[in-house]
C-alpha cells in the first residue's frame, strides 16, 4: 500500500516514519555512502523539518517500508538548491508553484530481484504521478545516481538530466521529470508488466539467477 | 472572536503541504462545528479548497476558496484548474510578503536570463530548446520560473520587467 504522510497525519504512522528514516540510513549512508547525517540508525536532515510530503510504499499490514520519497515545493526552501547551487545553479534555483522537488527516493535494499525492484519503483513513481496530478504539479526536479536513472527511464519516466555533482565521490545527477497523464499511463502499464515478470514462477528463473549470482561473485 | 484558533481549516491547513478539500477534514468538537455553522451563515460556501503555500524564507500561508455550487460540479472545477489555483495562491502570497517585508530583488539564473533573452528576440520555446540544446519542456520550466520570480503572467511581461529591473540586458 501507498501512504501519503504530511505533518497532519504523521502521528498516525509512527512505525512507517521510523521505518522510512531507517531505510534512508541504510540506502544513503551504508550503501551509497552519501554525506548524510545518521543518528540512532535513522537518517534525517533539516528539510525533514520543512513540512515535506512523504510517499511511503509499505506492505499491506503497514509494517515494512519497501520504498519512500520526499516532496517539497520549489517556492520554499529546498535541498537541491543547496546541494547543486555550485555545480548546476540554473536548475537548482528553479522556483515555481507547479515545480516540486523529490529527494531521498529509495527502495528497500533487501529487495534484490531486478524485476521486483523495477515493480517497487514503478509503484512509488505511479503514486507520485497521482499525487502530482492531484496537486497541480507539472514538473519534478530530483537527484539520483546512475543506477536509479536507468531504472527511471526503464519504467517510462521522461527525464532530462541537467547536471551532476561529484562532491560525494560517484556522480549524483540532477534531473527534471515531466508530469503528464500520458506518461503516468505508460508508467502504470510498465508497473503491471513488472508485476507479472516479478510473479513468474521462480522454478524457471531460479537456476538462471543462480548463475547470475555466481557470475557476479 | 479569535476564529483563527477555532477554524478547523486553519488548524489543519498549517499542518499540510499538499492542497486539500475541506471534505477531507474531521471536525473534532462542538466549537468547530458551531464555527462552521457560523461561517455558512455568513456566506462562506459549504465546499472549500485550501492551498498551503510557503516562500523561500519559510513564510507560510493558507489560501482558501469556497463555493456554494453542487459538490460534484465544484470538485471537477477544482480538478480542471488545479495548477492555476495553486499559481494564484502562491502569487497572492508573494504579493503579501512584498507588502510586509519589502521587495526582494528577484534572483534570475543564467539559463532563465538566456531563455528571456531569446524570447525577447522572438523565439518560441521550441526554438530556444534547439538553440540551447535542452528539451522544450525544460525551457518551459525556466520561463515559468522566471515569470514566477518576476511576478509576471506572460513571458513578454517578464522580459520587459527583467529589463526594467536590470538583470536582463538586450
Amino acid at each position: 500500500m501507498i501512504v501519503v504522510i504530511e505533518k497532519h497525519n504523521t502521528h498516525r504512522h509512527p512505525k512507517l516514519m521510523e521505518g522510512m528514516f531507517r531505510l534512508r540510513a541504510r540506502v544513503f549512508c551504508d550503501r551509497l555512502g552519501w554525506d548524510v547525517q545518521v543518528a540512532c540508525g535513522q537518517e534525517r536532515d533539516k528539510y525533514d523539518d520543512e513540512a515535506p510530503v512523504y510517499l511511503i510504499y509499505a506492505d499491506d499490514e503497514g509494517r515494512e517500508v519497501k520504498g519512500s520519497l520526499r516532496l517539497l515545493p520549489t517556492t520554499g526552501p529546498t535541498l537541491l538548491a543547496d546541494l547543486f547551487s555550485d555545480t548546476v545553479p540554473d536548475a537548482a534555483h528553479l522556483s515555481a508553484p507547479t515545480i516540486w522537488e523529490c529527494t531521498r527516493f529509495c527502495l528497500d535494499d533487501r529487495i534484490v530481484d531486478k524485476e521486483q525492484r523495477l515493480f517497487a519503483s514503478a509503484v512509488l513513481i505511479a503514486a507520485l504521478g497521482d499525487v502530482a496530478i492531484g496537486a497541480g504539479i507539472e514538473s519534478i526536479i530530483a537527484n539520483f545516481d546512475a543506477t536509479m536513472l536507468r531504472l527511471y527511464r526503464h519504467i517510462g519516466c521522461e527525464v532530462e538530466v541537467l547536471g551532476s555533482t561529484s562532491r560525494y565521490g560517484r556522480p549524483i545527477y540532477l534531473g527534471l521529470f515531466t508530469v503528464s497523464e500520458p506518461i503516468l499511463h505508460r508508467i502504470k502499464a510498465r508497473m503491471l508488466e513488472a508485476r507479472l515478470a516479478a510473479a513468474r514462477p521462480r522454478e524457471a528463473s531460479a537456476p538462471q539467477s543462480l548463475t547470475l549470482a555466481s557470475a557476479t561473485r | 472572536m479569535e476564529y483563527i484558533y477555532i477554524d478547523p481549516v486553519v488548524r489543519e491547513g498549517f499542518r499540510r503541504t499538499l492542497p486539500f478539500h475541506w471534505s477531507e477534514l474531521t471536525i473534532t468538537n462542538a466549537t468547530e462545528a458551531s464555527f462552521l455553522a457560523d461561517a455558512l451563515a455568513h456566506g462562506v460556501g459549504p465546499h472549500g479548497f485550501s492551498i498551503p503555500v510557503v516562500g523561500k524564507r519559510g513564510h507560510r500561508a493558507l489560501v482558501s476558496i469556497s463555493s456554494s455550487r453542487p459538490e460534484q460540479e465544484w470538485k471537477s472545477h477544482v480538478a480542471a484548474n488545479q495548477a492555476a489555483l495553486v499559481e494564484i495562491a502562491n502569487r497572492l502570497h508573494s504579493r503579501v510578503i512584498v507588502e510586509l517585508f519589502g521587495e526582494d530583488r528577484p534572483h534570475l539564473t543564467t539559463r532563465e536570463l538566456e531563455c528571456l533573452r531569446w524570447t525577447a528576440l522572438g523565439k518560441a520555446a521550441g526554438e530556444i530548446a534547439i538553440i540551447l540544446d535542452i528539451s522544450p519542456l525544460t525551457v518551459r520550466d525556466y520561463l515559468k520560473s522566471s515569470r514566477y520570480k518576476l511576478d509576471c503572467v506572460t513571458s513578454a511581461q517578464a522580459v520587459s520587467k527583467a529589463v526594467k529591473l536590470g538583470p536582463l540586458i538586450l
